[in-house]
């Protein structure tokens, strides 16, 4: 049985948060690390996928006012609101340790998610996956992203056990969010604590992934690197929230035609 | 002041190697090599189709059998087909539209740069006593359009390809362009048929001159094709222009600048071990080839700025970054390698072969 690392350790600062998890994947690539669950948690703040322009799906103003940090991670996806109500967890594995090739980037989904669910399963809660998504009874109690670099992949998501919504709801430009999202807290018959939390789901990975999970620290290398990483980039407003679209996908446009699409 | 601009006088009777020209000038232009170009010329029966016309869908291809029309597919990011003959006066604009917001009293942006290249082409026609107007969308008399084109855009610079109708065979348009568009479209006229006579294409190369200098403040200065352009025009020719994946299957090459073979790698930002490793091989194994190869170095979450003020991307670029797949490395805009550092042998070979 192969031995993956449990690891839970979570900075007060978001960014340094994400650059934790990219040090994570660079040292699992150079095989310096072993795969490993993390558990983290984020202090009230805003995580961006990489592609989003935040101005169009954050409300910016709103996050100044409050002091929420609004930070970008490396993979996609949608935006998201943290805050310690939050359990999020991320698991860097390499490809070849895996049985199924996992090329297929919804059945990765599916097989990541599926250790979560198995987790919740032992609460008592019946969950299931749509697109990296986990419902319960029609509402998202999780979503999560990837991001891959070359054969190692990071899949990162969240856990909504007790969130406030209600800030959640400012701060995402989202309407009625208590329609479309839930927390573990509304459907638990009895409040249990984050840490009870974390035990089934890696009760959970350590079934879906027939692995053994032991506790371990961040390594020194792993350090180095994000503090690295949170200087050259997490840390930078040039990467949260840039000026000017620092992913590719924009489309070469007249200046003046780009003047008018920025929102900001 | 007026600003000077290049003026071509340049046709090649054949409509693949006509149109192969018009991007080597707007390349040019984009790089800084030439100056504002205005190039008119005229060419043999030809149906023009935009980058997104449907080969089958567009065209009646039993009547330009019948009439022996070429079909060439102009790279344009909008418009619609267009038939064009020896009686028709093609233009070719390639200019830095920068210079023309000071034209406009609203500017609205890309329609008022179209619109005040239509306005200096019926700017020309008045010369012909006709009522000409113009807006963004085309140059009209009395509500009959006159003019069409086919515009493409990079960052500000702008290539406007289109054709004048002068003379033009209407009843010919009308046979081998499929109907449905006629019932969109407002009615064609030409200035043969507007004035009930044969009207000399040199005359109104004359006038439309004269409508472009005054509308647009410019003087011209007649020059041919720099050497950099008529080398990427046979290229373009070989790779693009014509080749049935082109026009019929609207696939293009992805080529950058004047042409060169475009190696994009696709890595960490900051690069891993891993990244700087593979970037020190992609420039060792082009190290010889620098004047017919260009690396470009792309790192993840740098921005399209990472290459200067008008960076030059493929589409598999942005592709490999939608589906996160680092490293990777696109040549000519194929994504060749994905995932892991290729060896030396298999990486050189696949530029060599682009060669």
């Amino acid at each position: 049985m192969q031995h993956w690392r449990l690891l839970d350790y979570s900075s007060k600062d978001p960014a340094m948060n994400l650059a934790i998890e990219e040090a994570i994947l660079r040292c699992l690539l150079e095989y310096n690390s072993p795969n490993t669950l993390r558990f983290w948690q984020n202090p009230p703040s805003v995580v961006i996928g990489y592609f989003q322009n935040p101005y169009e799906v954050v409300n910016v103003a709103l996050c100044k006012r409050l002091g929420i940090n609004i930070v970008r991670r490396i993979s996609g996806g949608g935006a998201v609101y943290h805050d310690y109500g939050n359990l999020n967890y991320s698991i860097f594995i390499h490809t070849s340790s895996l049985k199924d090739n996992i090329g297929d980037v919804e059945k990765s989904y599916s097989l990541f998610c599926s250790g979560v669910i198995e987790g919740l399963k032992v609460l008592g809660v019946k969950a299931y996956n749509q697109k990296g998504n986990i419902i319960i009874d029609g509402r998202k109690v999780s979503g999560s992203a990837q991001h891959r670099l070359y054969d190692v992949i990071l899949h990162h998501g969240t856990l909504m056990v007790g969130v406030n919504l209600d800030i959640l709801g400012q701060t995402l430009i989202i309407s009625s969010p208590e329609r479309i999202l839930i927390n573990l807290y509304d459907i638990l018959p009895n409040k249990i604590s984050i840490n009870e939390i974390k035990g089934v789901i890696k009760v959970g990975f350590e079934k879906m992934f027939n692995v053994k999970l032991k506790k371990g620290t961040l390594t020194l290398e792993e350090k180095q690197i994000a503090k690295k990483l949170w200087e050259v980039k997490y840390s930078k407003i040039s990467w949260n929230i840039p000026k000017h679209s620092y992913s590719l996908q924009s489309i070469v446009l007249p200046t003046s035609m780009a003047k008018r699409k920025k929102t900001h | 002041m007026s600003k000077g601009w290049r003026l071509l006088d340049y046709s090649l009777n054949d409509p693949k190697m006509d149109w192969a020209v018009n991007e080597p000038i707007f390349r040019s232009r984009r790089v800084g090599l030439t100056p504002d170009t205005l190039r008119l010329w005229r060419g043999p029966n030809t149906v023009v189709l935009s980058t997104h016309s449907s080969y089958e869908g567009d065209i009646n291809h039993e009547a330009c059998r019948k009439y022996n029309v070429g079909i060439v597919r102009a790279t344009s990011i909008t418009g619609d087909v267009f038939y064009y003959d020896m009686g028709s006066l093609n233009f070719t604009f390639a200019v830095d539209t920068s210079y023309f917001r000071h034209l406009v009293k609203n500017y609205q942006p890309v329609l008022s740069e179209y619109e005040v290249i239509n306005e200096s082409i019926a700017k020309g026609l008045h010369k012909f006593d006709v009522n000409s107007k113009a807006d963004a969308y085309g140059v009209y008399i009395d509500d009959k359009r006159i003019s069409e084109a086919m515009p493409l855009w990079f960052y500000d610079f702008l290539l406007f390809q289109g054709t004048l109708h002068i003379n033009t065979n209407l009843d010919i348009y009308k046979e081998v362009i499929r109907t449905r568009h006629f019932e969109k479209r407002v009615a064609l006229t030409s200035l043969s048929r507007e004035l009930g006579k044969d009207v000399p294409v040199d005359e109104a190369k004359k006038a439309l001159l004269q409508g472009i200098k005054e509308k647009l403040n410019v003087d011209f200065v007649e020059h041919g094709l720099m050497d950099d352009e008529q080398n990427l025009v046979h290229k373009l020719y070989r790779v693009k222009y014509g080749l049935k994946k082109w026009n019929v299957d609207a696939k293009e090459p992805f080529l950058i600048g004047m042409g060169k073979t475009a190696v994009e790698v696709f890595v960490a930002y900051p690069p891993t071990s891993m990244c700087r490793k593979l970037i020190d091989m992609v420039k060792s194994v082009t190290l010889d080839l620098k004047d017919k190869v260009e690396v470009m170095i792309w790192m993840r979450g740098r921005g399209i700025q990472q290459h200067g003020p008008l960076p030059e991307m493929s589409d598999a670029l942005r592709s490999a970054e939608k589906r996160s797949i680092i490293p990777a490395i696109i040549i000519n805009g194929e994504l060749k390698f994905q995932g892991s550092i290729p060896s030396k042998e298999d990486l050189r070979k696949a530029i060599l072969d682009t060669l």
